[in-house]
């Protein structure tokens, strides 16, 4: 059996883990400890969990790129490789970046929270407030540049004109999001009349999201006057923001589009509406004519317009009847007159004295005399003859026998 | 209503003044006069309200980030 220096092992093992595709590019956690900086600008450190250790480098370079200084006990995030420190035989993380609060510490910080808040019950129903139907008013708290303020200005835009966006713009991500998000929402709390708050932001990774589960931003939200929407862009992730806020929508054009009404279906509404007057009014009108037609049916029966003209016609009718009974009865009496005339004509006294009568009358008193009696001797006469009369004195009184 | 009046009207207050007209001509009890007079408002109502759809514009106001900088009144349009 050959025989290896201790350099041969060491380069053997060496070259065994250089050439290891998994350990040449990891991620890897812990929690730091032994944390120091040379005075070359190498920091040395040692990650560890429950069960082991592991020795990291960072060298100057990349350690000078850090805003941050590591301190014993923080959970972090390092990126790099492992390989071998040959001159003391060990293998180590050699690290080219160190992320604060890695995804364990931080998972564990959220459920903490989580917990917390839930037992404060904030995450409960009854506290979460409804939604005002036409905002006018509407807060949105996201970052200017990002994707999300775009999306929540087109679909606003595009679904409720009539509103006003009362922009706060904040950081969303990074060391001072929390803080930010926190003051943008304090803004807009000191504006009289906002309706409806929108905190957002575009899809990220869940580190991305991570400000939206600092708990300042929870109380801050849930202190806001106006209901919030949260609209943080992980569709499958809720945030704690997610479980204060008084609705959660899974992206930011959800967010917008759940605080506004639909110009659209607003327009088909008053459509409806519209025809739904036309029907009524015409309903009515239509309704009041058969009824005003009926009316004027029973109307006419009774109507003394018809009344007066028919009585009218009645009474003519007895008019004709009653001339045409007195012209009947005028033609039998001018019948029966004429009747009468020849016998009349028969009686004329003239006719008698044409036949050589006379007629005498007292001369002076015009009285008829019609018996010697009645004369005297010496009276005064008139005599009447058919073509004359005659003045006479009575000379002679003589009795019947004599003549 | 007056035409006025209804000109005066945001559209959420307009819109909400329509739907009431329809609720009383629906639930009738009126006179005719009555009926008309509710008809024109509505029409003029939902007029009113299209024309606000039409011509309305999201407006914008930013809030500027530091209260201090510009005064507490500063708000800028954009």
């Amino acid at each position: 059996m050959q025989v290896r220096s201790v350099t041969q092992v060491t380069q053997y093992i060496k070259v065994l883990l250089d050439n290891d595709d998994e350990l040449a590019d990891l991620w890897v956690e812990g929690e730091v400890s032994n944390f120091s900086r040379a005075s070359s600008g190498h920091c040395y450190f040692t990650l560890k969990d429950s069960e082991c250790e592991l020795r990291c480098v960072m060298w100057r370079t990349q350690a000078s790129l850090l805003n941050w200084m590591p301190r014993p006990g923080d959970w972090v995030e390092a990126h790099g490789h492992v390989s071998v420190y040959e001159r003391g035989g060990a293998y180590q993380f050699y690290a080219d970046v160190l992320e604060r609060g890695g995804v364990g510490a931080r998972w564990r910080e959220f459920e903490a929270l989580k917990q917390r808040l839930q037992a404060e019950g904030l995450f409960e129903e009854v506290r979460k407030r409804p939604l005002p139907t036409w905002p006018r008013r509407i807060g949105v708290v996201t970052s200017p540049s990002g994707a999300a303020w775009q999306d929540i200005l087109s679909v606003l835009g595009a679904r409720y004109p009539l509103a006003e966006v009362v922009f706060s713009p904040s950081l969303v991500q990074g060391d001072g999001a929390p803080e930010s998000l926190v003051q943008a929402l304090a803004r807009l709390n000191q504006q009289d009349d906002i309706d409806v708050v929108i905190i957002a932001r575009g899809g990220g990774s869940l580190e991305d999201l991570w400000a939206f589960n600092d708990e300042r931003v929870a109380r801050a939200v849930v202190a806001s006057r106006a209901p919030v929407v949260s609209g943080v862009g992980h569709e499958v992730d809720f945030t704690i923001t997610d479980f204060v806020a008084d609705l959660r929508a899974p992206t930011p054009s959800a967010a917008a589009a759940a605080v506004v009404p639909d110009i659209h279906v607003l327009r088909t509404q008053l459509r409806d509406g519209l025809q739904a007057l036309g029907a009524h009014i015409s309903r009515r009108i239509n309704g009041l004519r058969e009824s005003w037609e009926r009316e004027r049916r029973l109307l006419r029966l009774h109507d003394p317009q018809k009344i007066l003209a028919e009585q009218r016609q009645r009474v003519d009718d007895l008019m004709r009847r009653a001339s045409s009974a007195w012209e009947h009865n005028s033609m039998l009496r001018r019948i029966r007159v004429n009747g009468y005339i020849p016998r009349l004509q028969a009686l004329d006294p003239r006719t008698v004295l044409a036949r050589g009568y006379a007629m005498v009358q007292d001369g002076l008193s015009g009285v008829m005399i019609t018996s010697t009696q009645q004369t005297a001797l010496g009276q005064e006469l008139s005599i009447h003859l058919h073509d004359g009369s005659l003045g006479a004195r009575v000379t002679e009184i003589s009795s019947p026998g004599s003549l | 209503m007056e035409w006025e009046q209804i000109e005066s009207l945001s559209f959420e207050d307009s819109y909400a003044r329509l739907e009431q007209v329809i609720q009383q001509l629906q639930a009738g009890n009126l006179s005719l006069d009555e009926s008309v007079a509710l008809y024109e408002e509505g029409m003029q109502l939902a007029r009113h309200c299209g024309r606000k759809l039409d011509d309305s514009q999201l407006r914008v106001t930013q809030l500027l980030a530091s209260v201090a900088e510009t005064g507490p009144d500063s708000v800028e349009e954009c």
